[in-house]
């Protein structure tokens, strides 16, 4: 290797290097960083080399092994250059195709392109596909460019001229002036000015000093620095040698944790490669100025990356941090000034030198310049390593760059900074993102880590497992934070056992201060902020947890039997019945059902099944078919007669009035009438049933089966009580006074306009207004043509319904199929039944027209994310289309009519209650349902109902001195044993009439129930996860005890 | 050395060059709890039981006088609603080890801790590391050590060297607040290097 | 491990206790543990107390003073690996080796480490064996790739 001696040297030698190589020269880079290494880049590499060998192109193809360029998801990752196309998921198979085809012939392989989620088109450059196209990628872009095991590569793109102008052309106040021009400060966390940094050690009177890379790269979910270390090891080394030049050091050490073998072994090698050709060493480039670095190995600890603790590791001692006072700066490493920059930091040095201070400042926010690398990881679609400008809002990183949350899921949360950081809820998505304004809401920059949360998380778990992590990380030397960080832990483990006490939160927040406040060092002092952050915006899922002893998102096991269970917002036995089905036992599953739901055959029908959503078959083959299985239950039970045994308690003397008799009056009055109550149900209409009878068709939902469920549990002690209105023909204060109790269940039965001129015009119907017209029989026929704006279930409904009346339908929807809030089988179905959709389009206007009304509508593009984390349609100008219809139903959404009791307290279009306890402002007056949550599921309102009902109890009871009814059920034995093998088998799919034949008969059910070897073999899908979990936690209890 | 002056809780103090705040405040008679400072040795800052009040950059923080440097001019606080309040829970949280050590049960009182407030721990040590210290900076043995870290850290004879040194020094029994550096090496006796006194009766 | 091997490494260090962490993890990646005898020497030879070459070897989480396992797993329990279900993954894996974090089996085939994070967030759930990551595990995957290490 050449010692290159001058800086005309290392120019004539460049030019060298890059002559070599020309420029048309195809090259094959293969990502070979740990991610991709992982996915089988090895391998990838060996096949590319065997074939360019085998076809003998040696020196005309180059294969080099790069760094990695973020987009570790869908790695092996290849771009083939001159041409920059992008390969993604490559495995060594394709290699042969890839030389013949692309290298040879030119040609684009289709396959293995990166294909846009939203468009569809195949993406060909590198620099197009989203996730890079919306990043700036200053530091990180170069790794897929060389190879980290090359100091060539890193000369041919420029490497080392920064060192040049800084040796060569300035001094070093002059660079020290430089950096702090720039703006830059350091990426390791706190965010503190890197050039005033230098000025501090510069200035410590000392002829030793020392430089540091903090290559500790501690926090778990944090990669960029791992990555910048293996990819471009020579740019970390050039920063540092900069920067030893400007505070006048002459020794250095890259601090990098074992954990990263790669990046010990490509920066060990670096340092090596820099020696030889005169970049370290004595009289560097001819300058006269020395300095040599070495490689330390971090052992394997968290605190190691504060500084203080940093240095006592690299003496050789336990990594405990000591006192600042007196900072690094002027008594470090072995007593020495010593100066201690992130990798991050310091391969922004030779781009501030290059590219000029004013550059760098023109990137980013007032505060924070340049950009920032983040490592995007957890329930997000594009996890790897982003490089964006400060100043890019969190919801750009996580939907434009990210992709999304996967899966449909809700995004919950997201926690920056580590563990010492804090989460970002929704809310503060639009906020850009730089050290300053992350603070303000509570989080911190940190490294960089940036893991996102869907709704399946349990913040009090996250908490949980960010303490435990601490505690175990923390050096413990102090007390406050050794001994504050055991004690939160234990109270957030009670807490997700279910033995948190109402005072714990309190206790929390004391702790969490006194750890904050009088520990000795950084980590103790941010250690709460996981407690603080989560309590801040997530408190109420701590309360659920202590309360009501219930984990939402289905995480702290001890809360529950199976995920289906605890989906289930009535907390439905689905394993239970699941197993008793599978046995033949068909009697107990439906008494087994019966005990929590007083609708199975309903529900079986059209539930919404959040417990399908979470079922753990799904990582074998798919989830399985909850819903249908009860029904199938059901209606057994009814073929064959079987009565469900209920025991009643002590008939009681007080009066309750339920208003309203849909699924949540029902449930209430149902519950009640089993405590010894006798209840009275008030409903408007003429019959029972509520949305259940005047939303849903009797395609959907068999009127005899509705009928017979309703009086099931009429014929338990209710009372009823039709055609009264409150409001109108009794008032809600005559109720108060005639009864004891009450519980508001009214619904949501009332149509949200769509807000366009003309939607007053005769012919603009609600929709969910013409359904309960249908059912009384007095809807006027909706005509020939039939458009319905709106994507949900009740557009569905509607539009189902008037098919079956032999119109026309469309259904105008302003964003894609996949956006609707309607279940994709009721799409499915509605399409199979000749139903038009049609999508991205928006109402505008509607007017009078020759025959009938003229619907005008935008046609939209989809734009950025909104609030509800799908892209927002907007109008594309000038595209706009005119279909003329006969009925225009607006199914946008429902509300409560609540004119009926102005004394009630409301919360927008809702009734207010305490949440705990579905308490109103009015004593004695209870609320739930769709009045209280907006348009819900029927679970929902059948579980508001169930509590009501023990609210109301608990209250008759206190006011009469008795004790709460205590529910008796009885115990049925469920076989608890694991599925002996798994085998693949799909979900079984639910027969159904043939599309023909179903709209021809308004009343004729669609879906036809399983037979019972189905249903038998579709219950012996089941994994059991309570038979597992139970045993899992009772050897764990064993182990305790 | 050269002198200075400080404010200690609206006093003037004066103090020397290098003095800690612990040091300043006790030499004029101002007292602050500690657990784990002794004077034979270096200062240590792990109790956080003294810690105070200073004002710098425009804002207040809890510090701890035994490790922060007496400066020209500065303003220490030893009393506030915070600082008992932080030092209340900390003496809890240490009494949840070692619910009889006296100094812990006289600092209780003072600040009205309870010591009841936190279950009990399996281990009555408190970490204050007085036998570790004690034993390799004045001693200079090095026979008792940490071990581990986080919540899991503790301290530990080390056989090889506590069968040499230590049955005739024994001093930091004395020292430690819980009588856990006793236990400690007891049960290193016990399990690594059985005195000859149990060697004999078990030959018998 | 015998002295003379020892020595060789320490050689190739400063003799002073700066190296002692160093010495340490060369040590640990040749033999796989920290044998007693080896820390004697090393105290002798760098000049370190004997308590603080202990509370080191407990302190950092590379070290191991019990013989470790022909294959050493680390599951890696990081944040983006926990979020994406490394807890049941760990859970599997403890269910086919039979072992707890932190032990070796008796047949020293396996010994089961977890980890705070190795940087492959992009991929979790991640384990890595012997120096090899396994990326994007499913608690039935996990047990798959076990049998590859006899």
């Amino acid at each position: 290797m050449p010692r290159i001696n001058s800086p005309a040297e290392l120019e004539e030698f460049r030019k060298d290097v890059i002559s070599k190589r020309g420029p048309n020269k195809p090259c094959i880079a293969v990502c070979t960083g740990t991610g991709c290494l992982a996915l089988g880049a090895a391998n990838v590499v060996a096949a590319f080399k065997e074939e360019i060998k085998k076809q003998g192109l040696e020196t005309k193809v180059e294969v080099r092994e790069t760094g990695c360029p973020g987009f570790c998801e869908r790695g092996p990752l290849i771009v083939i250059y001159p041409e920059e196309i992008s390969y993604l998921q490559v495995q060594p198979g394709d290699a042969e195709e890839i030389v013949s085809q692309t290298i040879f012939a030119k040609k684009v392989i289709d396959r293995l392109l990166y294909v846009d989620p939203i468009t569809g088109e195949k993406i060909v450059h590198e620099s197009e596909i989203p996730f890079y196209k919306n990043q700036m990628r200053l530091l990180i872009g170069n790794n897929i460019k060389i190879d980290p095991k090359s100091i060539d590569d890193y000369l041919a793109v420029g490497g080392y001229s920064a060192l040049v102008k800084a040796l060569c052309q300035v001094t070093p106040e002059q660079v020290v002036e430089l950096v702090k021009n720039s703006g830059l400060r350091g990426r390791g966390g706190a965010g503190f000015p890197t050039g005033l940094k230098w000025e501090f050690a510069r200035k410590s009177p000392d002829e030793t000093k020392y430089m540091i890379v903090n290559a500790d790269e501690g926090d778990p979910g944090a990669f960029m620095d791992r990555a910048l270390l293996e990819g471009n090891p020579f740019s970390v080394l050039e920063g540092l040698t900069i920067g030893a030049y400007a505070i006048g050091a002459h020794e250095g050490y890259v601090y990098v944790r074992q954990e990263y073998p790669l990046a010990v072994e490509n920066v060990t090698l670096a340092i090596k490669q820099a020696e030889a050709y005169g970049f370290l060493g004595k009289n560097i480039l001819g300058s006269g100025f020395d300095f040599t670095v070495t490689v330390h190995r971090g052992a394997g600890a968290f605190v190691c990356g504060e500084e203080t603790a940093l240095l006592a590791s690299l003496e050789g001692k336990p990594g405990e941090p000591r006192a600042r006072p007196p900072y690094p700066a002027v008594k470090g490493l072995f007593g020495k000034p010593t100066n201690i920059n992130n990798v991050e930091t310091w391969s922004n040095i030779p781009l501030i030198l290059n590219k000029g201070p004013e550059y760098f400042a023109s990137i980013g926010t007032e505060g924070s310049k340049g950009t920032k690398i983040f490592s995007l990881v957890g329930k997000v679609n594009n996890t790897g390593l982003v490089e964006v400008p400060m100043g890019i809002t969190l919801r750009d990183i996580i939907y434009e760059v990210g992709g999304g949350i996967p899966g449909g899921k809700k995004f919950k949360a997201v926690q920056t900074g580590g563990p010492s950081g804090g989460c970002i809820t929704e809310e503060y998505l639009d906020i850009e993102v730089d050290f300053d304004e992350l603070r303000k809401v509570g989080a911190i920059m940190g490294s960089g880590g940036m893991i996102v949360m869907d709704e399946d998380t349990c913040m009090v778990d996250v908490a949980k497992y960010f303490l435990k992590f601490l505690s175990l990380e923390s050096c413990g030397k102090c007390s406050p934070c050794r001994e504050g960080i055991r004690q939160m832990l234990k109270i957030l483990t009670r807490i997700s056992e279910g033995k948190g006490r109402e005072s714990d939160i309190g206790l929390l927040m004391e702790l969490a201060e006194s750890t904050r406040d009088a520990s000795l060092c950084a980590l103790g002092g941010t250690a709460p902020n996981p407690v603080l952050a989560t309590l801040k915006y997530f408190r109420h899922e701590y309360e659920d947890h202590i309360l009501h002893k219930r984990c939402q998102a289905g995480v702290c096991e001890e809360l529950y039997k199976a995920k289906c269970t605890n989906a289930c917002p009535i907390g439905q036995d689905v394993p239970g019945y699941l197993s008793l089905v599978a046995e033949g036992r068909y009697e107990e599953a439906i008494s087994l059902i019966y005990q929590t739901n007083p609708l199975p055959g309903v529900c079986g029908r059209v539930c919404t099944h959040p417990c399908t959503d979470v079922c753990l078959r799904a990582e074998t083959d798919e989830p399985l078919n909850i819903p249908k299985i009860k029904r199938f239950a059901a209606d057994m039970a009814k073929r064959k007669g079987y009565t469900v045994k209920l025991e009643k308690g002590k008939a009681k003397e007080e009066k309750i009035a339920v208003i309203g008799g849909g699924p949540g009056g029902l449930a209430a009055a149902y519950s009640l009438a089993l405590m010894g109550y006798r209840p009275t149900i008030i409903e408007e209409l003429p019959q029972l049933g509520g949305m259940l009878r005047y939303g849903i068709p009797p395609y959907r939902l068999p009127r005899e089966i509705l009928d017979q469920e309703i009086d099931f549990i009429v014929n338990v002690g209710v009372e009823v009580k039709t055609n009264t209105r409150v409001g109108r023909d009794i008032t809600l204060g005559q109720l108060q006074k005639e009864y004891d109790a009450i519980f508001v269940a009214v619904g949501a039965h009332k149509s949200l306009p769509i807000r366009v001129p003309g939607e007053d015009l005769p012919g603009v119907k609600g929709g969910a207004e013409f359904l309960r017209e249908v059912e009384l029989g007095i809807a006027p026929h909706p005509g020939k043509r039939v458009a319905v704006i709106g994507g949900g279930d009740v557009a569905m409904d509607i539009a189902r319904t008037c098919r079956r009346m032999g119109a026309e339908v469309t259904i105008a929807y302003r964003r894609e199929r996949k956006d609707m809030p309607a279940s994709e089988e009721e799409i499915a179905d509605a399409i199979a039944e000749n139903i038009e959709l049609k999508e991205l389009v928006a109402p505008k206007s509607i007017r009078r027209a020759n025959s009938g009304l003229a619907l005008e509508m935008d046609v939209c593009e989809l734009r950025d994310f909104d609030r509800s984390g799908r892209r927002r349609p907007v109008p594309i100008e000038g595209a706009v289309i005119t279909r003329e219809y006969d009925t225009i139903f607006s199914a946008i959404g429902q509300t409560s009519d609540l004119d009926f009791a102005e004394s009630l307290e409301t919360k927008g279009d809702t009734i207010a209650v305490d949440r705990h306890r579905l308490v109103t402002n009015l004593p004695g007056v209870f609320a739930g349902g769709d009045a209280v949550i907006g348009p819900a599921r029927i679970v929902d309102a059948l579980a508001h109902g169930k509590k009501a009902a023990v609210e109301i109890d608990r209250l008759l009871a206190l006011k009469s001195g008795r004790d709460p009814y205590a529910e008796s059920l009885e115990k049925i034995k469920v076989t608890m044993t694991l599925p002996e093998v798994v085998t693949e088998q799909p979900m079984a799919e639910i027969p159904k009439l043939s599309p023909e034949e179903r709209i021809k008969d308004f009343t004729a059910e669609v879906e036809l129930g399983f037979d019972e070897e189905t249903a038998k073999k579709e219950c012996g899908r089941c994994l059991r996860c309570d038979v597992s979990w139970m045993a899992a936690r009772d050897k764990s209890m064993a182990v305790a005890g | 050395m050269s002198k200075i002056v400080l404010q200690i809780d609206g006093r003037d103090v004066e103090a020397e060059q290098g003095m800690t705040v612990l040091e300043a405040a006790r030499s004029a008679g101002i007292s602050i709890p500690t657990v784990c400072h002794n004077e034979k040795l270096e200062p240590y800052g792990a109790c956080r039981l003294c810690v105070v009040e200073v004002q710098g950059r425009g804002r207040t923080n809890l510090v701890a006088s035994c490790l922060y440097p007496a400066e020209q001019a500065l303003a220490v606080t030893t009393k506030s609603e915070k600082i008992d309040k932080t030092r209340k829970i900390l003496i809890e949280q240490l009494l949840a080890h070692a619910p009889d050590a006296e100094i812990l049960q006289n600092l209780a009182q003072e600040y009205g801790a309870d010591k009841d407030r936190f279950e009990k721990e399996a281990s009555f040590c408190i970490l204050c590391g007085l036998c570790v210290r004690y034993c390799s900076e004045v001693k200079q043995n090095n026979a008792v050590g940490f071990f581990d870290r986080g919540a899991t850290r503790e301290i530990r004879f080390v056989p090889e060297l506590a069968a040499k040194v230590c049955w005739d020094c024994k001093e930091c029994f004395a020292l430690c607040p819980t009588s856990y550096a006793q236990a400690a090496y007891h049960l290193t006796e016990a399990l690594a290097f059985p005195s000859a006194s149990s060697q004999l009766s078990s030959a018998k | 491990m015998d002295n003379g091997k020892i020595d060789k490494i320490i050689d190739k260090y400063p003799s002073d206790s700066s190296s002692l962490i160093q010495v340490l993890l060369e040590i640990q990646s040749e033999n796989r543990w920290l044998p007693k005898e080896a820390l004697a020497k090393v105290s002798e030879r760098l000049k370190v107390p004997l308590n603080r070459i202990r509370h080191i070897t407990t302190f950092y989480k590379a070290f191991s003073v019990v013989p470790k396992g022909r294959h050493e797993i680390h599951v890696c329990t990081g944040t983006a690996c926990h979020v994406r279900g490394a807890k049941r993954v760990l859970g599997a894996v403890q269910d086919a080796t039979g072992l707890k974090p932190g032990l070796t089996g008796e047949d020293f085939r396996f010994s089961l480490e977890t980890v705070n994070c190795v940087g492959c967030c992009a991929l979790g759930p991640v384990m890595v064996i012997d120096g090899e990551h396994h990326g994007k595990l499913a608690p039935a995957k996990s047990k798959d790739v076990l049998k590859n290490y006899e």
